[in-house]
C-alpha cells in the first residue's frame, strides 16, 4: 500500500467487473473502489447484473435447433442408397513431404502396407504444389465430392475436419491405386500459411488391420493405418511432433 | 470403422447463434432466419477457413453480425417498415412470481437497449468473448466497445433500478413497470 495507483477510469471498472484486469491493476481499483462509495456501488450493480444476464440468456441454449437448419448438415443422399449404406469410412492425410523424401526408403514393416505412404506421399508431392489446380472438386461442392468418392471407392467416405488444428478442406480428387483395380482419393487441407495437408485413402488393402503406425525422417512424415481393407494415410512437412495432433485428429474421427 | 458422421463443428454452434441473433432481432423469426442465412454462409465459406476452434465462435459470430448489418440497412432504405428497435415493447407483465418476474423485467430492459449494447452485454459478459474479439465481431475499436459496455450496464441499471442507484434492497421489486 505504497504509493498512489494510477488514476482509475471507466475501461478499468468495465474490465474489472469482467475479470480481465491483471492482478496488480485489480488491486488498485479495489483500493479505489474502497475509497469511491459511488464507484463502489456502480460496479456491485454492474456485478449483479452480468450476474443475472448469464441465467437470463442461458435459458436460451436449452432450445431444440429447428430441423431446417440441422438439415444444413445432414448428408444428402446424393446417389442411389446401398452403397452410401455399406458404410465403411475411408480417410488418410498425408502432410506435404519435402521434395526429397519420396524415395526414401521409409516405409512400413508390412510389405501390403509398405506401398501405402509411399502412393500417399507421391500424391501429396504431385498435387500440393499445384497452383491452379490442387483439387478436381472443391470444398464447395462438399457433398458432390463425397458422394462421388464414396462411389468410386466403394464406401461411405467422410471427410475429418481439420479446424482444430488450423486446416480447411480445399477439396480432393479421384486417383488410381496401385493394386488391381481400385481407387484412392485425397483430400487436401491447407492452412493460413498455404501449407497443405492431404489425407489418402485407398481401397484393397490385402493385408490385415494395422495400428496407427509413423513414417518419415526430418520434417516429411505421415502416420497411417489399414482398417477394414481400407489404407488411410496422414502425411506433412510439419515434423513428427506437429503432425501428431493432426493425425490423432484424423484416426479418432474416422475410428471412434 | 464409422458409420456416422461426427456433427459438425458449426453445428454445436447452433444455439448460441440462434441466441445472439435474437438478442440482435428480438424477434424469434427473424433471428432463425439470420442463423440459417449466417450458417449457409459458414458452410460455403468453410473450406476456405482458416482458424482454429477457438476462433470459430468469433468467426460465426461476426459472419451473422455482419448479416444482421445487411439486413438492416434494407430495412431502413423501406420508409413502410418501423425498425423492430422502435417497436420491441416488451410484453405486459400480467404478474406471478417474482421470480418470472424479475426475468421479465430484465427482458423489458434489455429490450429497451440499444441492439449494440444487448449484443455487446452478451457477447462480453454471457459468450466470454474478448474485448478485442467483441470488437471484431461489432466492427468497431476496442475503445468503443468498453464505452459502449459501459454505457450499457449503466442504462440497465437504471432501467432495472428505477432511479439511479437506490440500491433499495429487495423493495426494488415494487418498480416494475418503469416507462423510459
Amino acid at each position: 500500500m505504497t504509493g498512489k495507483p494510477a488514476a482509475i477510469t471507466e475501461p478499468d471498472l468495465v474490465a474489472y467487473v469482467d475479470d480481465r484486469l491483471p492482478s496488480e491493476r485489480r488491486a488498485d481499483v479495489e483500493a479505489h473502489l474502497a475509497l469511491n462509495a459511488e464507484d463502489a456501488a456502480r460496479v456491485a450493480a454492474w456485478q449483479q447484473q452480468a450476474d443475472d444476464l448469464r441465467v437470463h440468456f442461458d435459458r436460451d441454449l436449452n432450445e431444440p435447433v429447428p430441423a431446417e437448419m440441422a438439415a444444413l448438415f445432414a448428408q444428402r443422399p446424393s446417389m442411389p442408397g446401398p452403397l452410401l449404406r455399406m458404410a465403411a469410412v475411408l480417410a488418410l492425410v498425408l502432410l506435404g513431404a519435402g521434395a526429397g523424401w519420396y524415395g526414401r526408403g521409409v516405409f512400413a514393416p508390412v510389405e501390403i502396407v509398405a506401398a501405402l505412404p509411399q502412393e500417399a506421399t507421391r500424391a501429396h508431392l504431385v498435387y500440393s504444389r499445384e497452383v491452379l489446380h490442387p483439387v478436381e472438386v472443391t470444398a464447395k461442392e462438399e457433398q458432390h465430392l463425397v458422394a462421388w468418392l464414396s462411389k468410386r471407392l466403394g464406401t461411405a467416405l467422410k471427410v475429418p475436419s481439420l479446424s482444430g488444428q488450423g486446416f480447411g478442406l480445399v477439396g480432393g480428387r479421384l486417383l488410381p491405386a496401385s493394386s488391381g483395380n481400385h481407387a484412392a482419393a485425397q483430400f487436401m487441407y491447407e492452412n493460413r500459411q498455404g501449407q497443405r495437408l492431404t489425407l489418402y485413402v485407398r481401397s484393397g488393402e490385402g493385408g490385415g488391420d494395422t495400428s496407427f503406425r509413423f513414417t518419415g525422417e526430418g520434417n516429411a512424415v505421415a502416420f497411417y493405418w489399414v482398417e477394414d481393407g481400407f489404407g488411410y494415410a496422414l502425411t506433412g512437412e510439419t515434423g513428427r511432433e506437429a503432425l501428431l495432433p493432426a493425425a490423432r485428429a484424423v484416426y479418432e474421427q474416422l475410428t471412434r | 470403422m464409422l458409420f456416422r458422421r461426427p456433427p459438425h463443428p458449426i453445428e454445436a454452434e447452433i444455439p448460441r447463434l440462434r441466441r445472439f441473433a435474437l438478442a440482435l432481432a428480438r424477434d424469434r423469426e427473424t433471428a432463425d432466419d439470420l442463423v440459417q442465412d449466417c450458417v449457409t454462409r459458414a458452410l460455403a465459406a468453410w473450406a476456405t477457413r482458416h482458424g482454429d476452434d477457438a476462433a470459430l465462435r468469433p468467426w460465426l459470430f461476426t459472419i451473422l453480425h455482419n448479416r444482421w448489418r445487411t439486413r438492416q440497412q434494407r430495412e431502413w432504405a423501406r420508409p413502410d417498415r418501423v425498425s423492430l428497435e422502435d417497436a420491441g415493447e416488451g410484453p405486459e407483465i400480467s404478474g406471478g412470481q417474482w421470480e418470472a418476474l424479475e426475468l421479465r423485467d430484465l427482458d423489458t430492459a434489455l429490450a429497451k437497449l440499444s441492439e449494440e449494447q444487448r449484443a455487446v452485454l452478451l457477447l462480453v459478459g454471457v459468450e466470454g468473448l474478448s474485448y478485442e474479439e467483441t470488437a471484431r465481431v461489432q466492427g468497431v475499436p476496442i475503445g468503443t466497445v468498453m464505452s459502449r459496455l459501459a454505457r450499457a450496464r449503466d442504462r440497465l441499471r437504471s432501467l432495472m433500478d428505477g432511479e439511479p442507484p437506490q440500491t433499495s434492497e429487495s423493495g426494488g421489486r415494487t418498480h416494475l413497470r418503469r416507462v423510459k
